[in-house]
C-alpha cells in the first residue's frame, strides 16, 4: 500500500514537472502564412509589406513566461511590396542590400512585467534587433498567447497533438540608425519604419 | 503621307491616349497608389485568429500610368494644332 502511494506521488510529480516544463515552438509555419507587416510612410501613399520567411524558435513555460528565451529571423528576401520596381529597390544596394545581409533578427534577451490573464501573457520584450548587419537593443511590447492542443487543428489533423503560441508584437525603428539611407531622401520616405508581428509558433508532440 | 492629315491622325490618336488610358485605369479600380504588379489580399486563420497577407499576382494600374497617359494624350493632341487643318490646305489645282 506504501509503495503504490510512493508510486502514485512520484507519478503526479512527474506529470506536475511535465506540464510545468518548459515548450519550445518553432517559427516555421507548417501553413506558411506566418509574416511580419512593415509600412514606411511615402509620397502618394504607405510602402507597406510582408516579410514571409520567418523562421527560429522561442521556449516558453506557460507557467513562468517571464523565463521565455528565443530568436526570430526573417529572410530579407522574403521581404514583399505590391509594386515590382519597388521591391527591387528595397532589397537593392541602396536600400536593405539582402544580398550582404541576408537576414533581419531579433534575439530576446529578456521578458519583464508580464502578465497572465486566462491563456494570454503580456509584457515588455527586450532583446537585440540586427538590420542590415546593425544591431541594437530594442524594447517591445508583446503578447504571448498559449493555445494547448490546438497543433492538430490547425493543420487539420486533430490526431497530431501539440500546442501553439501565438507572439504578437508592434514597433518602429528608424532606418538611419540601421544604416538605411541615413538622411536620405526623407522627403520622400519617412524615416521611420513601422513593424508588426503576429506569428505562430508549432510544438507538435510525440 | 500629306500633311493636311497629320492633325486629325495625331487629335485622334491623343484622343484614344487620353480617353484609353483613363478608361483603363477607371475600369481597373481606379487605384490611387502606385501600380501593383501583385494585389495584397488580407485572411485570418481560423484556428489563431491571426491576420496574414496574400498576394494575387495580376496588375493594377496605379496613378502614374493614368498621368502618363493623359498627358501624353493631351500632348499629341496639342502637337495636332501645329498641323494645319484639312479644310485651310489649299486643293492642288
Amino acid at each position: 500500500m506504501k509503495t503504490s502511494l510512493l508510486t502514485l506521488a512520484a507519478s503526479l510529480g512527474l506529470a506536475g514537472s511535465l506540464a510545468a516544463a518548459p515548450i519550445t515552438f518553432d517559427f516555421k509555419d507548417p501553413k506558411g502564412v506566418n509574416a511580419i507587416q512593415f509600412s514606411l510612410d511615402s509620397v502618394l501613399e504607405p510602402i507597406a509589406g510582408t516579410a514571409s520567411g520567418i523562421t527560429g524558435k522561442l521556449t516558453f513555460d506557460p507557467a513562468n513566461p517571464a523565463a521565455t528565451t528565443g530568436k526570430i529571423s526573417v529572410a530579407t528576401t522574403s521581404l514583399v511590396v505590391p509594386n515590382a520596381l519597388m521591391n527591387e529597390h528595397l532589397l537593392g544596394d541602396a536600400w536593405l542590400n539582402a544580398p550582404a545581409h541576408p537576414a533581419i533578427t531579433f534575439e530576446l534577451t529578456r521578458l519583464e512585467g508580464a502578465k497572465t490573464a486566462n491563456n494570454v501573457t503580456a509584457a515588455t520584450a527586450t532583446g537585440k534587433f540586427t538590420l542590415k548587419g546593425v544591431t541594437k537593443e530594442i524594447t517591445v511590447p508583446v503578447t504571448i498567447t498559449y493555445l494547448a492542443d490546438a497543433f492538430g487543428k490547425r493543420i487539420n489533423k486533430p490526431e497530431v497533438k501539440g500546442d501553439l503560441i501565438v507572439l504578437r508584437g508592434a514597433f518602429s525603428v528608424i532606418r538611419g540608425d540601421y544604416g538605411i539611407q541615413p538622411g536620405k531622401n526623407e522627403d520622400k520616405v519617412n524615416t521611420e519604419i513601422k513593424l508588426s508581428l503576429a506569428v505562430v509558433g508549432s510544438a507538435p508532440r510525440g | 503621307m500629306r500633311r493636311s492629315l497629320l492633325r486629325p491622325l495625331l487629335a485622334s490618336a491623343g484622343l484614344i491616349t487620353l480617353v484609353g488610358s483613363l478608361g483603363y485605369w477607371l475600369a481597373s479600380g481606379a487605384h490611387r497608389g502606385w501600380s501593383q504588379h501583385r494585389v495584397p489580399v488580407g485572411q485570418i486563420d481560423e484556428v489563431t485568429g491571426v491576420a496574414f497577407t496574400t498576394y494575387e499576382d495580376r496588375f493594377v494600374p496605379g496613378i502614374e500610368i493614368v498621368t502618363t497617359g493623359v498627358a501624353l494624350g493631351a500632348g499629341l493632341m496639342a502637337v495636332s494644332f501645329a498641323f494645319p487643318s484639312p479644310q485651310s490646305v489649299p486643293a492642288k489645282s
